[in-house]
């Protein structure tokens, strides 16, 4: 590089600072408007990730949660995948999309010659519809997920066990004694049970299995729309206002689907429906803001290389060629231009340990190249040289 | 020389100089613009969550216990107890930073002629257990029917806390149904079992009441006892294995008559009295033993008849003390009559239907019938979301749109109905209801007992007529997930949801149930619960904020994204404008230099400067609004067409006007400051007035 070349940039110090500085501030600006971009998507995933999102099989209309009857088959789809135990199971099936499966079954027994209800519920139905539980010492809503023989019995039932008696399907009367975990204000007819033991003792006295009710919670909310197209609709119809039943064309043993799944995502939809709205929004203004920024930088060297028009034009007198000329104009605005986005990338690692949009930096770079051909080629025109040159 | 039409002579450079202006400008009002999107979207995200704080039954339980400590027994009352309910009322005023305010909705009646109410009793499902909170079907179980007495009982004596009553049973036959409500199976040729109370003065003889002879007859508490046994063979035999619907039970067919054998057999056991079995598969292993009791309900419906209306609100010695609005009022019982008309048994002597319409006190039955059967409880409420079972999620919008802001403030005539109701009377999303409301006459003999859990209409009263009449517009469905629930908090889905202010009449209260919650700021359960624990009540509140608490971060993190995109809009605002500085008044140093050298005056000079930047900058600056306002307006009716409804982010013309104004103010401040530094500048640069040079 010339000696020659310092000292021109030395003689304007105002005006190269002027160029280098917008190149570094609007360089600085384009990255962070990138990270940002990318700030929000990850804002928005994370919603999707942190919001619970729960379904349930419910009745055709979504109108009843409860007290469905729900045969086996329902209950091994969210608990095994599969319709029919011992089937071979899929890598992906049903219920590989849930987590804290909500399922409850009831039985009739008796204790102490009253009528009870034996309610067999996993730890997530418990945690959202048992009453308040006094629980005793080192029990808690864990025991309804395991196989123990533990329950929770109405405040005012005393003992540390309690004897149930049940009638098999075959007409044999049977007594299970268990455990008693803790007591509850709610129905005073009901004992509260894990759900394995409640689900065998209803196999015992019914001869089959059934539940209640059942659901779970997704385990990625993303695939909600994939769930339902691979498996969902495969073995439930969304609930509808009606309730008209509707064919199931591959069901052996049904004419039409007999129950529907209710997702509740109304919450996550509106929320991720906005946010994603609003990054809609940002993109087209981010993108406005880039076009924007191309323009200050198109139109800061144009102006820049105008002031120094003068100068040019001395240069084409004294007889460098108008390509030395351009060239030149061009080495000094793009080195500046350079050195302003090079600070700015430097600034922007420290701060951030990365580095967004350098695509975007060289468009502006270029964009910023543009304006200065562009001051180049009116300041030096032909027409404008043969009548003017003489006067400068 | 005039300043502006120096503008001209270098009009590229001018043209940029108003191109880069314009593009500062344009990057402030689009950083702006989705800074203030931005926060819309925040602030309408968090005004969709909704934190409320349920009361739970801790402190609605009193126990006994023995020495040892031991619980006996729990009673569990309806109501929280009363320094509890002063408790929550206290709430908003002790913790404004927590509690935003205190949801409550009232009760009121409503006539609908359109609309034909749901029954609870026709709903067949074993989930609904017992409690205090099952829906009940008042005030649709008042009938008028002609019915010919076959048996008549002899009066017995009723006892009940320290109140002697008599009471006669008597069995009928439907002969025509006059008035019933529909949804109940046509009991035409039915048995009729009535219980009809009577004063100890009262004989069979001075009812007027022989066996063989036709009588119309008015009561309340009608039971479909057939329906009944249906439902609960269905539910035993569900027990069994064995899936059967009510409808699907043939009494010919499934029950069985045993033989003197099989009776004299069981007589020693628990099944004495038994008469018939119920087997619905046949199976000998299943099968219910029927008493006579249980037979005689089979196409069989019950109503309960009082022979005074007096007898309903409690009457000694002829006279009846009434409670009306706030003063103790006593009556004779024959007074009480005239005002509140009840009849019993009016013997069928002509054709039946003139002699009802003949009668003034029939007629009133037949009106107060009908306005009974398409009664609805009316839930007037200033927040929709925030009353518990919506709050909980347990019920949502399915169809159509919430009551708006607008809606509640100005008490506009909407509703929200259930898709359940609006199904079954085929009502869509935007039809009209003509409703009519009423109070409830706590003097009338029929009265609703109202409960915060399932609230029901109260009977209609004659006495006090309608309150109010309005045509509300269906604006949109709620489901609920259990809509027959005993859960706290439940409503029916008969439940018509209005704005609080369309309501002018008097309304029911309550703060438990579905009345009342209490609505906190989003996010600040832990400091609640710590105050309420505090106060000794831990455990009084559950919370349900439909998950904002795990998502407030992620809010918090996107809010930080557009603050940060409207600083560096700023700061890259301020440096193109700093730049234009730089570019155009500071390089007119020569310019000013020549002016004053001439013996312009320093007024003039700055003038010069001022005016033709200016001039720029005003230029810059219409540009910006126009490319600011034309950009902003493409995105969002981009976006609105993409969204397929209507946006909740504004950006108004004049918030781009303004916020452009705002920007050239500043501009002509840094000009102007520009402008007396350039002029000061040359005047201390200049020692002999007639120099020239660079």
């Amino acid at each position: 590089m010339p000696p020659f070349f310092w000292k021109l940039i030395q003689k304007r110090k105002v005006l190269c600072a002027v160029v280098a500085l917008a190149g570094l501030v609007f360089s600085f600006a384009l990255m962070l408007l990138a990270r940002s971009k990318l700030e929000m998507s990850k804002q928005i995933e994370a919603v999707y990730d942190n919001l619970i999102v729960t379904c349930s099989v419910t009745n055709l209309t979504g109108t009843q949660e409860d007290s469905l009857e729900l045969p086996n088959w329902v209950i091994n789809l969210f608990f095994t995948g599969v319709t029919v135990q011992g089937n071979p199971k899929p890598e992906e099936s049903f219920d590989t999309y849930f987590r804290d499966i909500r399922a409850k079954t009831t039985a009739r027994c008796v204790l102490n010659g009253t009528k009870m209800r034996l309610c067999g519920l996993t730890a997530a139905e418990g945690a959202v519809s048992l009453p308040e539980v006094t629980w005793r010492t080192g029990y808690d809503l864990s025991v309804l997920d395991g196989d123990g023989l533990y329950c929770l019995v109405p405040a005012g039932i005393q003992g540390d066990t309690i004897q149930a008696q049940m009638e098999s399907v075959e007409g044999e009367k049977f007594t299970k004694e268990l455990q008693v975990a803790g007591t509850h204000t709610g129905d005073v007819a009901c004992v509260y049970c894990p759900w394995i033991f409640g689900l065998d003792m209803v196999e015992k006295t019914l001869g089959h299995r059934r539940a209640d009710s059942i659901g779970g919670i997704f385990v990625d909310n993303r695939k909600m729309g994939v769930f339902w197209e691979t498996w969902g609709s495969r073995y439930f119809v969304e609930p509808t206002r009606e309730g008209t039943p509707v064919k199931w064309e591959k069901s052996p043993v049904y004419d039409t689907y007999p129950y529907a799944l209710t997702i509740y995502d109304d919450v996550l939809r509106s929320t991720t429906e906005q946010l994603e709205r609003n990054q809609q929004l940002f993109t087209a203004a981010s993108r406005l803001l880039l076009l924007a920024a191309f323009g200050v930088g198109f139109v800061l060297n144009f102006l820049s290389l105008r002031n120094r028009s003068q100068e040019l034009k001395l240069q084409y007198i004294l007889g460098v060629r108008l390509t030395g000329i351009l060239s030149g104009a061009l080495l000094e605005q793009g080195l500046l231009c350079l050195t302003g986005i090079t600070v700015a990338m430097v600034g922007f690692l420290l701060l951030f340990q990365t580095l967004f949009g350098i695509s975007i930096l060289m468009v502006f770079w270029c964009a910023e190249l543009a304006g200065t051909i562009l001051a180049y080629a009116i300041t030096m025109r032909k027409c404008f040289l043969e009548t003017n040159v003489q006067g400068e | 020389m005039n300043p502006l039409r120096q503008l001209f002579r270098q009009p590229i450079k001018t043209l940029m100089g108003i191109i880069l202006l314009a593009l500062s400008g344009a990057i402030l009002c689009v950083s702006v613009g989705q800074f203030w999107a931005s926060a819309q979207t925040l602030n309408a995200t968090e005004q969709g969550y909704v934190t409320v704080a349920l009361t739970t039954d801790k402190y609605t339980r009193s126990e006994v216990t023995d020495d040892n400590g031991n619980v006996i027994s729990v009673t569990i009352s309806s109501h929280q107890p009363f320094e509890v309910r002063k408790f929550i009322e206290g709430l908003p005023e002790l913790a404004p930073e927590l509690v935003q305010f205190v949801a409550n909705s009232s009760l009121v009646s409503g006539y609908c002629p359109e609309l034909t109410p749901l029954l609870y009793s026709r709903v067949h499902s074993a989930s609904i257990e017992g409690g205090g909170n099952v829906p009940m079907d008042s005030p649709y179980d008042t009938a008028i029917l002609e019915i010919t007495l076959n048996e008549i009982a002899e009066i017995q004596e009723i006892r009940f806390a320290d109140v002697q009553n008599y009471q006669i049973e008597l069995t009928g036959t439907i002969e025509r149904t006059v008035k019933l409500h529909e949804e109940y199976d046509d009991p035409t040729g039915k048995k009729l079992h009535l219980s009809c109370s009577l004063s100890s003065a009262m004989t069979v003889e001075s009812l007027g009441l022989e066996i063989g002879k036709r009588y119309l007859v008015y009561g309340y508490g009608y039971g479909d006892e057939d329906w009944t046994l249906r439902c609960n063979m269905a539910d035993t035999a569900s027990s069994w294995g064995v899936s059967l619907e009510p409808h699907e039970i043939s009494w010919e067919e499934d029950i069985r008559y045993l033989t003197q054998e099989e009776i004299e057999e069981i007589q020693e056991t628990g099944l004495a009295g038994s008469v018939a079995i119920f087997s619905p598969d046949g199976n000998a292993d299943h099968g219910v033993f029927l008493t006579e009791e249980n037979l005689a309900n089979i196409h069989a419906s019950a109503l309960s008849v009082v022979a005074h209306p007096s007898l309903l609100v409690g009457s000694a010695d002829g006279k009846v003390m009434l409670w009306t609005d706030g003063a103790l009022e006593e009556m004779t019982a024959e007074e009480y009559a005239t005002i509140y008309p009840m009849p019993s048994f009016e013997e069928v002597t002509r054709d039946s239907e003139s002699q009802l319409r003949a009668s003034p006190v029939w007629s009133q039955m037949l009106q107060e019938t009908e306005i009974n059967n398409h009664a609805f409880p009316i839930l007037a409420t200033g927040n929709v979301q925030a009353i518990g079972q919506f709050a909980t999620q347990k019920a949502r919008i399915t169809e159509g749109r919430n009551i708006t802001q607008e809606e509640y403030e100005q008490g506009l005539p909407v509703c929200l109905i259930s898709e359940s109701l609006a199904t079954t009377n085929g009502i869509e999303v935007g039809d009209s209801l003509p409703i009519k409301l009423y109070e409830g006459d706590s003097a009338a003999p029929l009265r609703a007992i109202f409960q915060a859990t399932n609230p029901s209409p109260n009977y209609y009263s004659t006495h006090k007529g309608f309150a109010q009449e309005k045509n509300y517009t269906v604006v949109g469905f709620y489901r609920q997930s259990n809509e027959w629930s005993s859960a706290n908090g439940s409503f029916t889905p008969n439940t018509i949801i209005v704005p609080e202010r369309s309501v002018e009449c008097a309304t029911e209260v309550s703060t438990d149930g579905v009345f009342s919650t209490l609505v906190l700021y989003n996010g600040v359960q832990q400091q609640m619960e710590e105050l309420v624990s505090q106060a000794g009540y831990e455990g009084l509140f559950t919370y349900d904020d439909q998950g904002y608490s795990r998502i407030v971060e992620n809010l918090d993190a996107y809010s930080q994204v557009s603050q940060t995109v409207l600083l560096v809009g700023i700061g890259a605002w301020f440096v193109v404008v700093l730049l234009y500085m730089v570019l155009f008044p500071l390089q007119m140093k020569r310019e000013v230099k020549r002016m004053w050298t001439l013996g312009t005056p320093r007024g003039a000079i700055f003038c010069q400067v001022f005016f033709r930047n200016a001039g720029i900058a005003l230029a810059g600056m219409l540009l910006a609004a126009g490319a600011g306002l034309a950009g902003m307006n493409w995105v969002l009716s981009r976006l609105t067409a993409a969204a397929e409804s209507e946006l909740i982010l504004t950006v108004t013309p004049a918030q781009i006007v303004i916020l452009c104004c705002l920007s050239l103010a500043a501009e002509l401040v840094f000009l102007a400051l520009c402008g007396m530094g350039v002029v000061r500048h040359r005047e201390d640069d200049v020692q002999c007035p007639l120099s020239f040079g660079n």
